[in-house]
């Protein structure tokens, strides 16, 4: 009998101390890369398959990137080159992938759930890259990691939330994240996209984008999800950038606050391009660290 | 006979039925749907139908009933007879051997079947092949639009010649108002009861979770209770306005029982009915995303779970049925969101009401269950009740309350794998189940 590995499935059951030792450990091999040294090669021999059944940029090539940098041998498989297309259900997808010889399975699924109904399955870890709507854990983890290192404890700090809530993986991974570490998380953004219920939570929920941030010490911002929200839950781009986009003329954070972005960016209807680019964006600091951060889950929850 | 090895008493069965003759049920307490009181009486059965219990004769078979209730057999209001990976004959098999087992002896075919009941070939068809041979009674209902699509009115006069005895497109609904609207008229001409399973689309796209703080969290489409409410409300305002009989299927919501109850006091026709599964489970039976788990309408939260409880004994709602669907294990084996909705309820369903209803006394309970199970179902269908007179055709189960049931999936076993849970001790055993006069189950 195989003993079965653990999976990284969410933030929500992940206990604070396993969170921070995940974030410290990123920070080590970051300072180690930074400083020129070499990482430990602990996936030497390793197969780690990246599934990625949504489209991604960023968190696919992070995990590759972390993946080879610990030595793993990665293969990365989309949709469209499965045999997924061919009526294959993801049951048997990765039943096939682990008996191919996979020693883990990065998963992106369009399915909330999907990640922990695949370890119910599978006997080898697997990693949530993005489970429908339910949680993006690495993607929390890394804002985590940057919002840290800026900020320090973040105990007590305000963090606003602002977009699209109710569709979001990453508002929800981070809401745990963040309510774990003892900050003050409000949300905001549309009403149709940030439900009151939200409150039950433990945070903060407001309408009025000038309380969201005021007084805020950083503000993640959430892609609006354009091409299926404009007929149903808000009129047009243009009144969302006018109601909740943070521009230079209009509502506008102050000197101080961080502006974070999981991407990509509707560039001109969340954010400005003179914000999205300026000192106070940590949007491309993100990404860098996504690649520590990952590091640092593969080596835990893989070799 | 690949089914019947999946079911020992089958074969029992098949031996016992004709040998059926006389046969006494000795020392039993009846639970009686008429007079709606437990008494101690002997029954005898002659040729499946009840007789004078002096009648005795030296040849007559005894079963020993003493300690244990005998009880009219229960009709389920909404059971789909369509299954994936087996024939349609086998899928009835089995769901009739469910029946049997849970004590039911009447159920009512949601018009999925071999194909969609919107013509009367495919009804005459279902009739003459398999219902008149089943077990249980299965009473067919009709197709409201054709296809059950929700575009165009079905024939339902000539459904109506072909038997059916209500007209639903359930588990879908007809979100057209004026065409749900006119297949009421039109159906009460022929005195049909319409069935509808309330869910406005447009509130609960692609839901597959009651919304929630749950549902939030989860990350889930959600379906709200408005979007059942909002329906409810439709029905009941269509039912005064065409003064028009609808009976509405699977009320979850604990706003639903409000709107119904009111309208019940305005005498407004309208009747409904929740399901075994929604008195028993609420909407945490899904936080791990168990596929298997996820019913049609959505479980919901504790507070309308106790509305609904609190309705079933006051008779805002009229009965309760199970809303069975047997699902195969590939085909539940999806991702939540993917997988289709439907839980299994015919063998389960009469234990989770007897273990969830609080009454002073088993005699109550029993009663109670008897009429919401047995005797309401069938009056909302304009049938006869089930009933001990002589002459009548014997539709009963024995059940010994103070036996115990163990309730539990079988992923290899069909017709065993979508129960809401994994597995749960009952107290209560039902140890013989007679339908159409024949004995068809026993422990």
């Amino acid at each position: 009998m195989v003993e079965k590995k653990k999976s990284f499935l969410g933030i929500q059951h992940l206990a604070i101390q396993e969170i921070n030792s995940l974030l410290d450990f990123a920070q080590e091999i970051k300072e180690r890369t930074n400083s020129g040294k070499k990482v430990n090669a602990s996936l030497r021999g390793k197969r780690i398959v990246n599934l990625f059944l949504e489209p991604s940029t960023r968190t696919r090539i992070a995990f590759e990137i972390a993946a080879k940098s610990l030595d793993a041998d990665v293969i990365s498989i989309a949709e469209k080159s499965s045999s997924l297309t061919k009526g294959e259900s993801l049951r048997d997808t990765a039943k096939n992938i682990q008996a191919l010889g996979a020693d883990a399975i990065v998963l992106r699924h369009s399915s909330p759930g999907s990640a922990q109904y695949l370890s119910n399955i599978i006997s080898v870890p697997v990693i949530n890259a993005g489970d429908g709507a339910h949680e993006h854990p690495s993607q929390a983890l890394l804002d985590l990691f940057t919002l840290r290192e800026k900020l320090g404890n973040l105990n007590g700090k305000k963090i606003t939330i602002l977009g699209d809530i109710l569709f979001s993986r990453v508002a929800r991974s981070n809401i745990w994240g963040l309510l774990k570490m003892g900050a003050r998380v409000t949300l905001s953004g549309p009403s149709t996209l940030v439900p009151k219920l939200f409150q039950d939570f433990g945070l903060h929920v407001t309408y009025d984008l000038n309380t969201a941030i005021e007084g805020a010490d950083a503000i993640m911002l959430l892609r609006i999800q354009h091409e299926r929200q404009t007929q149903t839950h808000f009129p047009s781009l243009e009144e969302y950038s006018k109601m909740f986009g943070l521009k230079n003329g209009g509502c506008k954070p102050s000197k101080n606050c961080l502006i974070l972005h999981p991407g990509p960016i509707n560039r001109g209807v969340e954010i400005d391009s003179t914000l999205a680019d300026n000192d106070q964006s940590l949007i491309l600091s993100q990404v860098t660290n996504g690649v520590n951060v990952r590091m640092a889950i593969l080596h835990r929850y893989c070799s | 006979m690949e089914l019947m090895s999946e079911w020992p008493f089958c074969i029992d069965t098949v031996l016992k039925t004709d040998r059926m003759n006389k046969i006494l049920i000795k020392g039993g307490t009846v639970i009686d749907p008429e007079s709606e009181k437990a008494q101690r009486r002997d029954l005898l059965l002659m040729n499946g139908k009840y007789i004078d219990p002096t009648k005795i004769d030296s040849t007559t078979e005894i079963i020993e009933a003493e300690g244990h209730y005998i009880i009219p057999g229960l009709f389920d209001l909404r059971c789909h007879l369509n299954q994936s990976g087996v024939s349609f004959q086998g899928g009835v098999d089995l769901i009739s051997n469910k029946a049997s087992a849970g004590g039911f002896t009447s159920i009512l075919a949601m018009p999925k079947l071999s194909s969609m009941a919107d013509n009367p070939e495919t009804l005459q068809y279902t009739k003459e092949s398999i219902i008149n041979e089943s077990h249980v009674n299965i009473h067919l209902t009709g197709c409201l639009t054709l296809g059950a699509e929700g575009n165009r009115l079905a024939p339902i006069g000539s459904l109506k010649e072909t038997g059916i005895i209500a007209v639903t497109d359930c588990p879908n609904c007809t979100q057209n108002s004026q065409i749900f609207s006119k297949a009421a008229e039109y159906a009460s001409m022929f005195n049909l009861p319409i069935i509808e399973l309330p869910r406005d689309y447009s509130l609960s796209p692609d839901a597959s979770a009651h919304e929630s703080l749950l549902s939030l969290k989860m990350g889930l489409k959600g379906f709200p209770r408005i979007a059942e409410e909002l329906f409810v409300a439709r029905s009941i305002l269509i039912s005064k306005y065409s003064e028009t009989k609808i009976h509405l299927s699977s009320i979850t919501s604990k706003g639903s029982i409000g709107l119904i109850g009111k309208a019940k006091e305005e005498g407004v026709q309208i009747t409904c009915d929740t399901t075994a599964n929604h008195l028993y489970c609420i909407e945490k039976q899904i936080e791990n995303f168990d596929p298997l788990s996820k019913p049609l309408p959505p479980f919901r939260e504790s507070e309308d779970q106790a509305a609904l409880m609190d309705a079933v004994r006051n008779g805002i709602i009229d009965a309760v049925g199970t809303g069975h669907q047997s699902l195969s294990f590939d085909d539940k084996s999806k991702e939540f969101d993917i997988a289709p909705s439907g839980t299994l309820g015919l063998e389960n369903a009469f234990l989770q009401i007897f273990s969830k209803l609080e009454t002073n006394t088993i005699e109550e309970k029993l009663t109670l269950i008897s009429r919401i199970m047995s005797k309401k179902p069938a009056q909302i269908l304009n049938l006869e009740p089930e009933s001990f007179e002589n002459n009548k055709l014997a539709n009963f189960f024995i059940f010994n309350p103070k036996g115990e049931t163990i309730i539990e999936r079988k992923i290899d076993v069909r017709g065993s794998v979508n129960l809401p849970y994994d597995k749960q001790q009952f107290k209560g055993e039902i140890l013989k189940t007679v339908a159409r006069g024949k004995l068809i189950y026993e422990k």
